[in-house]
């Protein structure tokens, strides 16, 4: 009973969440707020990758940035140099990252701690610094253009397309984390030799979880050029490894939630203050600090731990009632 | 169970809401008088200045023209204001900023001063029902090529400065360039537009060592590089403090010859770091005051401005001032403010983007309907023995 | 041969300052674990304090030298004490995202009160020849002032009380609060000092460039880099490293190609990384 109570509400969330297009689409403004929603849900799939490899497995990768970037240009330049339908194209741009971070992943795996989270920015140092100079590969000024077929046209249509995404990505991340191989995930990132003595070869299981992670971030950046419509070098910033890093922290790592909520929360925060200008980073960056030392396990994190708190609470008092 | 579920669906409902207030305010209504202009700039990083002295020229001519009491069409009188968006000169940015503008703020007009946001709005200002007219203030050759039909571009293409420089540097004996301009795709673009002209005009190149302006402290190994291929005259530039600095420290290491500085640096910006005995023999564009020499009233603009922000006037704010009269010209030609397609047009009517260079800083003289390019006529300079000589003013139209 | 020795010359001098930043680093690191990702910024900030103290104040350079490092090894301390140390204990991850707040925090408001470039004079504005060599004399201080302060800080390493407390921390840190040593106090102590360091790098470096915001952030990234091939918490390693990647560059720019000389510095850390997982010099996992 419990349990489809359960599903019962994630339906209801679904369902509400694909209605907000229906009314936000009558007025031009709501058609922006659409956009911004959108954008907010690949961005979402994208920490959701970080999450994989970082909140479960425990190697943070700071390359995410350039792998989403890699995924983008894949898409973009099978679609406008190569002519591929955009669904093979976004299937291939996705397969092609996931291969790109095998191959990373083959050195930088074989470290740990901070030294794979240098190695990783160090990479998306030289991916950006490739897609800087290497004008023939990025487009140069104009950037490359990534046109749509026509029925993607309307907002509301890549709208669609991204949530349908954005759910079957949270559907894969969640059979994976239950399942075995989850298990072996989480054991690494709790204890790397130890995962060894029960007989995980972990630096397979951190490979396989990489390679994963880097296929989801790779369909994220597919899906970046396609409601963008155009690419440019500065996608591969490593500046977008720190965001999706912050996101993830923010929301709750090794959370399913937490991802969702700390990108869409913040990544609406902060397109709605951007009038007041620069000072925005400053807020950010204290807002940052105070998160990261009260609440180090995030929103969801927070609020979990707050919903056991009060269901203790709840219990105890409902006990000395009776 | 039921605490979780209050929880989340609380936290569910208040995007919703948030959703929906930040559509609430944006309809719009269409008696308003006030005619909102949208400006995409980086006005935050490093870049920060020069997207503050576009805002400056535009917002100097909106005063002027509100103070005056607007511009009438018909029995109405239209007002206009300023809405800036940062966009911090990345595209993806710019475009949301775009989007913002048309969707929210209800705005058709567009200020756009750097080449690589330009380029990815071409691609969004046609679409039906949400057309927007891009005033872009960039430099680089391909836009003023008329690559849309909804876009003026306002200074002269820079690869018409090019048959000059090359001429009074050649003419100065200086046969061997070595490049150390900035890096990226508009550095790679000026330079090997530049590099076609000098090897075309029989001059060599004996080495290259661009550098990264914008990350780049110390220029001392991409100098010691190229001097040792032993240059007549170094091809730099980048955003002024940093080409300063390539020139201090390249007079620093030895370095007598002269500097072909690209558009984007300012030599009266570097002269006020380096001082002009360094810059000898520097080639580029005409620093702004001098400006007065062909158009006048550039002297009377250049005190306002002073007055009114305390440093010097550049020229992105004399020529974006003047691109804005002429944009208001262009709406009492089209007799609509909103009409994107019929103010396009309206620039070429008749003598609407000739500015008499007696009553505005900048002497515009006409346009190229075919390509929407404003004629600039193109100012460049040498430095000899200490001082900035004018060249002749290039009108590269006619060329 | 000279072309080669002059850029060797650049070389060094470009290595000295990377050593300063990535020594401190590496000091944070051994001691705290944290990677202190802000650091760059801290040196951003004695830059500033160079042009407060010196063209606004009118001190003398070495006068402002002493100041700035006092300066800016107490803000380092009330770094160390107000974001840092709430956070000991959590994982390494955490500290990272509070140094990425500090950085907006940081350069936001430095750009916010001077958004315009600032310049300082030199010293000694003079050049010198050497061997076919022509340079700066600034050049020369900040090569043969990194070499001081090198020295300086083994000195006190190896052979004061204090110093010797920070080196067994740094190897063992349980075993250190064991014996008695004062893990706050040492924390403190040696965010002074690595902060203290940076401020000796920025003035050395700023009268040859300019003070800007952004100027800390990309000499941070090569800090790590060398404080990584280095070995997490090795002295040796950030000093040979720095000076190796400083020469590296210099040659990268004059042999191999400016534009992608930051692809190969890079690209020979996740090579050395790939042979050496945790460093050339072996630091601690």
């Amino acid at each position: 009973m419990k349990k489809y109570g359960k599903w019962a509400f994630y339906l209801l969330l679904i369902v509400i969440v694909a209605l907000i297009p229906l009314y936000l689409n009558r007025s031009k403004s709501g058609k922006y707020t659409i956009q911004v929603l959108t954008m907010a849900m690949i961005w979402a799939i994208a920490t959701l990758s970080l999450n994989l490899i970082l909140g479960y497995t425990g190697q943070a990768s700071l390359a995410h940035g350039a792998f989403l970037g890699i995924g983008a240009y894949a898409f973009g330049i099978f679609v406008e140099r190569v002519g591929i339908n955009i669904w093979p194209a976004l299937i291939l741009a996705s397969l092609i990252t996931a291969f790109l971070g095998m191959l990373v992943g083959l050195p930088s795996l074989r470290t740990k701690g901070p030294y794979f989270a240098i190695v990783t920015l160090c990479f998306n140092v030289i991916v950006f610094k490739v897609f800087e100079n290497w004008t023939w590969l990025s487009g140069g000024l104009r950037g490359q253009k990534v046109t749509m077929p026509s029925y993607l046209e309307a907002r509301w249509a890549r709208y669609y397309v991204v949530l349908g995404f954005l759910i079957l990505a949270i559907l894969i991340e969640r059979q994976i984390v239950k399942s075995l191989l989850g298990s072996s995930f989480i054991a690494i990132r709790s204890n790397e030799n130890l995962s060894e003595a029960v007989g995980i070869n972990s630096f397979r299981t951190k490979l396989l979880s990489f390679t994963v992670s880097c296929f989801m971030v790779g369909l994220a950046g597919g899906l970046f050029a396609m409601e963008k419509g155009s690419l440019d070098y500065t996608i591969t910033n490593y500046m977008y490894s720190f965001y999706l890093l912050i996101y993830l922290l923010i929301g709750g790592a090794a959370t399913l939630a937490g991802p969702v909520v700390g990108t869409v929360g913040l990544y609406f925060l902060l397109d709605k203050i951007k009038g007041i200008g620069e000072w925005r980073y400053f807020i950010f960056g204290l807002i940052l600090i105070v998160v990261i030392i009260y609440f180090p396990r995030g929103i969801v994190g927070g609020a979990k731990q707050f919903w056991e708190w009060a269901k203790k609470k709840y219990y105890r008092t409902g006990e000395v009632l009776e | 169970m039921r605490l979780k579920t209050i929880i989340v669906l609380t936290v569910a409902l208040l995007m919703l809401t948030l959703g929906f207030a930040s559509c609430g305010d944006g309809g719009g209504d269409g008696e308003s008088v006030v005619v909102k202009i949208g400006l995409n700039a980086p006005l935050s990083g490093v870049a920060a200045g020069y997207g503050q002295d576009i805002q400056a020229g535009i917002e100097m001519a909106i005063n002027e023209i509100n103070d005056d009491g607007g511009i009438k069409i018909g029995d109405t009188t239209y007002t206009f204001e300023l809405k800036s968006s940062d966009d911090g000169m990345v595209p993806e940015q710019a475009l949301a900023n775009a989007n913002q503008f048309v969707l929210e703020e209800g705005i058709n007009i567009i200020w756009d001063p750097t080449a690589n946001t330009i380029g990815p709005q071409m691609g969004i200002n046609t679409k039906a029902g949400e057309e927007f007219l891009i005033m872009a203030y960039t430099s680089v050759p391909l836009y003023a090529q008329g690559a849309n039909p909804l876009m003026i571009t306002m200074p002269p293409p820079f690869s018409i400065y090019l048959p000059e420089w090359i001429k009074l540097s050649m003419g100065s004996g200086w046969m061997k360039v070595g490049m150390l301009q900035t890096t990226g795709a508009y550095g790679e673009l000026w330079g090997s537009t530049f590099e076609k002209a000098w090897t075309g005009a029989g001059g060599e190149v004996v080495a290259k060592a661009p550098a990264d302006y914008y990350t780049t402290t110390d220029y001392t190994a991409n100098l010691t590089t190229v001097l040792a291929a032993n240059p007549d005259v170094l091809f730099i530039g980048g955003p002024s403090d940093p080409t300063a600095l390539v020139i201090e420290q390249a007079r620093g290491l030895g370095f007598k010859g002269g500097f072909i500085v690209i558009d984007q640096a300012k030599l009266d910006d570097i002269a006020d770091i380096t001082g002009m005995e360094a810059l000898e023999g520097a080639i580029g564009v005409l620093p702004v005051e001098n400006g007065a020499d062909f158009w006048p009233a550039m002297t009377d603009f250049t005190k306002m401005y002073e007055d009114e922000y305390g440093e010097r006037v550049t020229w992105e704010t004399a020529i974006c001032y003047t691109g804005f009269m002429i944009l208001s010209k262009a709406m009492e030609a089209a007799q609509s403010v909103d009409d994107v397609e019929a103010i396009r047009a309206g620039f070429a009517d008749g003598d609407v983007s000739v500015t008499s260079g007696d009553v505005y800083p900048v002497g515009f003289e006409g346009i190229d309907d075919e390509t929407g390019a404003l004629l600039m006529p193109g100012t460049s300079t040498m430095v000899v023995d200490g001082v900035f000589v004018p060249g002749e003013p290039i009108e590269w139209w006619k060329l | 041969m000279s072309f080669f020795l002059n850029q060797m010359v650049i070389g060094i001098q470009l290595g000295s300052q990377y050593v300063l930043v990535a020594l401190g680093l590496t000091l944070i690191f051994g001691i705290l674990d944290i990677s202190h990702f802000a650091h760059g910024h801290m040196y951003m900030i004695g830059a500033y304090l160079l042009y407060i103290v010196m063209v606004l104040g009118g001190v003398n350079y070495w006068l402002a030298l002493v100041i700035c490092m006092a300066a800016l090894s107490i803000a380092g301390v009330v770094v160390e004490r107000a974001v840092y140390r709430p956070l000991r204990g959590q994982p390494h991850i955490n500290s990272f995202i509070a140094a990425i707040g500090l950085i907006l925090v940081l350069e936001t408001l430095v750009r916010g009160i001077q958004p315009d470039a600032l310049r300082v004079p030199k010293p000694i504005d003079k050049n010198f020849s050497f061997l076919g060599i022509n340079m700066e004399v600034q050049r020369l201080i900040v090569i043969v002032g990194a070499i001081v302060f090198i020295i300086l800080l083994q000195v006190f390493i190896k052979r004061t009380r204090l110093g010797t407390a920070i080196e067994a921390m740094s190897q063992d840190r349980e075993g250190a609060a064991l014996v008695g040593i004062n893990v706050n106090r040492m924390s403190a102590l040696t965010f002074a000092i690595a902060t203290a360091l940076a401020a000796v790098a920025a003035v050395f470096m700023a009268p040859l460039a300019f003070v800007s915001p952004e100027m800390g952030s990309v000499l941070v990234l090569k800090a790590f880099v060398i404080v990584v091939i280095g070995g997490l918490g090795s002295m040796k390693g950030a000093i040979l490293g720095g000076y190796l990647l400083g020469i590296l560059e210099a040659l990268a720019i004059a042999y191999i190609s400016s534009a992608y000389k930051d692809v190969f510095a890079f690209g020979v850390l996740i090579i050395i990384l790939a042979i050496w997982p945790t460093g050339i010099f072996g630091g601690r996992d």
